[in-house]
Order: structure tokens, then sequence, then C-alpha cells
């Protein structure tokens, strides 16, 4: 039970890695940021970059301020802890994609409509004078690489874990080295005198970006107003979530299962039934259920209540 | 695990590198080919600013190290240096040089390049400085290059 301080000793090993993870997230984010900062000169696409590789941080700094909050017991204020701290971050994480899409598609638009033209000049490096647009194509390439590993590693373990937070910086991540060759395409273009391309595609990378943000704000918002436990990255129920209303129906046939998500775990609530002597959740035989640790709790209301 | 057969950003990289590399002699180019425009009709246009007489002579001198680099003839037209740039910004010119501040407005719009001259006037710093349209990054390049040059070794 997660009224208890700490993680489930389940997931305490993947808890680390994550908070090692995103540790490391940071601060491959903080180099790319400052190299993109160096180069970007100014070129729209390069700025927007930076702007979107800058938000990338809401995520994995909401991350590791959750779990720490995660870790300790319920107290006075909270009596059931704080697992939906973990909520609140995801929530600040899909904020943060829906934002960084919404922006990069303005700043797209615009410099189509204008049909803005980018100088990149020349810099003078020992005595050779060098298109500054190399160095934005070397910056934006080291921009692609640390997000495109560890997003990739991030899936996995916003997997074992159901952590959403992890699986929409994951997507944050996408949207960084995605956004990364967008600038690169955009500054390839320059160099080939197709001033348009540059925005065109930035305009198709920040509708998959807005599409994202738009999916995982909903969950976002379902899970903070006691919504059904939903699969990653998706808004149906959970397959965990799917076999726990099962196991319950079958033990109490006629009553009523009410299921809600509270950052990785769900609460199950069987309304018309009368909990037995000696019950014990773990004792449910629940198939299809991965994760046991994500059930938390099974209350019981005896009566219906209109 | 399924492995990942689509887009990578290496791959996409790759692509982008070797069709870059594979034009390497044109590139950059200019978005609205001003510099192919001065070496087919060796005419390069030029818009000079009012100027004082030690400036006007080293706006000169750098117009004849353009010529001489393009192989172009320059057309010398004098107006006031926002009519020049409003000028250039329609592509109505090629080149302006003129003494501009360094928090000039006109940034946003053209390409204020490196300056050949500079003074201070009270708290206000300005150029003696070479301008072109923006995103003629080739001619640009060029430009720099020269103004590099000129006042490396102002004499030649």
């Amino acid at each position: 039970m997660t009224e208890l301080a700490g993680h489930p000793h389940q997931i305490r090993e993947d808890m680390k890695a994550a908070v090692r993870l995103e540790k490391w997230n940071i601060f491959w984010t903080i180099t790319y940021v400052a190299t993109l900062g160096f180069a970007m000169g100014s070129s729209q696409a390069m700025k927007t970059a930076w702007v979107e590789d800058l938000l990338g941080l809401a995520p994995p700094i909401a991350f590791l301020v959750a779990e720490r909050f995660e870790r300790r017991g319920p107290n006075k204020r909270f009596q059931y802890g704080y697992d939906r701290a973990n909520g609140l971050g995801f929530m600040i994480a899909a904020v943060a994609l829906s934002a960084v899409g919404l922006y990069l598609l303005k700043d797209a638009v615009m410099a189509l409509i204008s049909g803005q033209h980018v100088t990149i000049g020349t810099v003078r490096l020992l005595g050779r004078d060098v298109w500054l647009g190399w160095f934005m194509l070397a910056a934006q390439a080291y921009a692609c690489i640390p997000p495109y590993i560890i997003g990739r590693k991030e899936l996995v373990l916003a997997e074992r874990l159901r952590d959403k937070l992890i699986h929409t910086d994951a997507k944050m991540n996408k949207a960084n080295w995605q956004t990364g060759i967008a600038g690169i395409i955009g500054v390839t273009g320059i160099g080939f005198g197709l001033w348009w391309m540059d925005a065109a595609a930035a305009i198709v990378i920040a509708a998959s970006i807005i599409w994202d943000g738009w999916r995982a704000l909903k969950v976002a918002t379902s899970e903070l107003t006691d919504g059904i436990p939903h699969e990653l990255g998706d808004d149906s129920l959970a397959a965990d979530a799917k076999g726990i209303a099962k196991a319950l129906r079958a033990r109490f046939p006629g009553s009523k299962i009410l299921l809600r998500e509270t950052g990785r775990f769900i609460r199950a609530e069987v309304i018309g039934a009368v909990p037995p002597e000696g019950f014990d959740p773990d004792s449910l035989d629940i198939e299809d259920l991965e994760c046991r640790w994500r059930l938390d709790s099974v209350a019981f209301r005896p009566e219906f209540k209109k | 695990m399924r492995r990942n057969g689509g887009l990578s950003p290496v791959r996409v990289w790759i692509a982008l590198g070797c069709v870059t590399m594979a034009s390497c002699s044109t590139y950059p180019r200019d978005i609205d080919g001003t510099l192919d425009r001065i070496e087919q009709s060796h005419v390069v246009r030029v818009g000079l600013a009012e100027l004082r007489p030690g400036q006007q002579a080293k706006a000169q001198q750098f117009i004849a190290r353009i010529e001489h680099v393009t192989g172009a003839r320059a057309t010398i037209d004098m107006a006031p240096a926002e009519a020049q740039l409003a000028r250039l910004e329609e592509g109505g010119l090629d080149l302006v040089i003129g003494e501009f501040a360094d928090d000039t407005p006109w940034i946003e719009t053209v390409a204020v390049l490196e300056p050949l001259d500079h003074r201070a006037v009270g708290h206000h710093q300005f150029g003696l400085a070479p301008a072109a349209a923006n995103g003629e990054n080739c001619w640009i390049g060029l430009l720099e290059h020269e103004i590099r040059s000129a006042t490396a070794s102002p004499r030649s």
C-alpha cells in the first residue's frame, strides 16, 4: 500500500534507474542547449529549436521533483501520501509539450507568410572564412543524438513503471530530435537557396508535436479528475485495469466496480458489496495483471447511493 | 524487440551530408541569385549613402575590390541611407555602403555586415558598413571575405 513511505519494492530498482536517466537527460540537455545557443545566429529554425530544447528540461525536472514527493509517506495534510505528484508532473510535461508545438507552429507559419529570407554569414577561422551554417548543422546534429538515445531508454522504463511522466518526456525527446532534423533540413535548404524549406519542415513537425501534446493533456486531465486508468500514450482503458475490474466482478457478482488512477497506481472501489472477513486484495486472482503493485487498494461501499 | 527501420537522426544526417557535399562548389547559394546575376550581367548595382570625405574614399576602395573579384562594373547611385536600404530590400540594388549605428533597426530587414571603419558619436558607435539583401548568403560570404581582407590590409 502506498500510504507507506517509499516506492513498492518491485519497482525500486527501475525508479533508481529512471532517476539516474533523468539526471543524465538534464545534463545532456544543458550541453546541447548551450551548443545551439552559441551557433544559432539569426536562423529562425535554430532559435525555435533552442527554445524547444530549453522547454525540454521541464519534464525531467518535474519527474525528479515528483519522485521525491512520491517517496514520502502520508502526513496530516496529505493522508493518502503523494502518489498524485507524478500525475501533477505529467500535467506539467503535457502542457510543456503542447506549448512547444504551438510555439513552433506559430513561428513556422509566420516565417512562411512573411517570406522571411534568413541570412547566415561567415566567420574567419584559422585564416579561412567558414560559412556559419556548417556550425549550425554540426550543433543541430549533436543536439539530435542525446534526445534520440535517452528517449528510447525512457520508453522502456516508462512501460515497466507505468509512468506517464517519463512517457511524455520520451515524446518530448522525440519532438526534440525531430525538431533538430527540421533545423538541419531548414539550414540545408537555406544553403540551397530554398528559403521556404525551413518553415515547411517545421510546420509538419509542429503538427505532430501538438497532436502528442493534446493526447497527453487529455490523459493528464483525466487522471487529475479521477478518470479511468489509461494506457501509456493513449486514452483507452488500461489492460491492467480491465483485468482488475474483471477479477473484482467475478469475486463480487452484482456489484459495481469503479476504478481510478492515482499516479502510477490503481485504486478500486466495490459498490454494493461487503468486504469478506480478512479480505486481502493481494489474494485476488487477476489475469493479465503484469504489475501486481499497481493495485493500490480496494475499498467497499455496501450501499448504492443515488 | 522490433528494430526501428524508419527515420533516425543519424540516417537523415548522413543523407543530408551526402547531398550537401555533392553540391559543395555552389554552397551556400543565394536565395534570389544575386551573385549569379552579377557574374552573368557583369554589373553590380551599388547604392552609396551620403558619406564624409574620408569614408567616401574607403567606400570607393571597397567597391573597386568588389569589381575586381566579381569581374563586374559597378553602377553607383548616391542617395540618403534609408532610401538606399529600402531599394536594397526591394531588390533594386545589390549592395549599399553607408554609415549605420550599431543598433540600427534596419538589421532586421537587411544584412548589415561588419564595418570597414567605425567611429563613436557620444555613447553610440557608428560603422561604415556594406549591407546586402537578407538570404543572399553566397554574395554575403564574398562581401565578408573582402571586408576582412580590406580591414586586414587597407592599402591593398
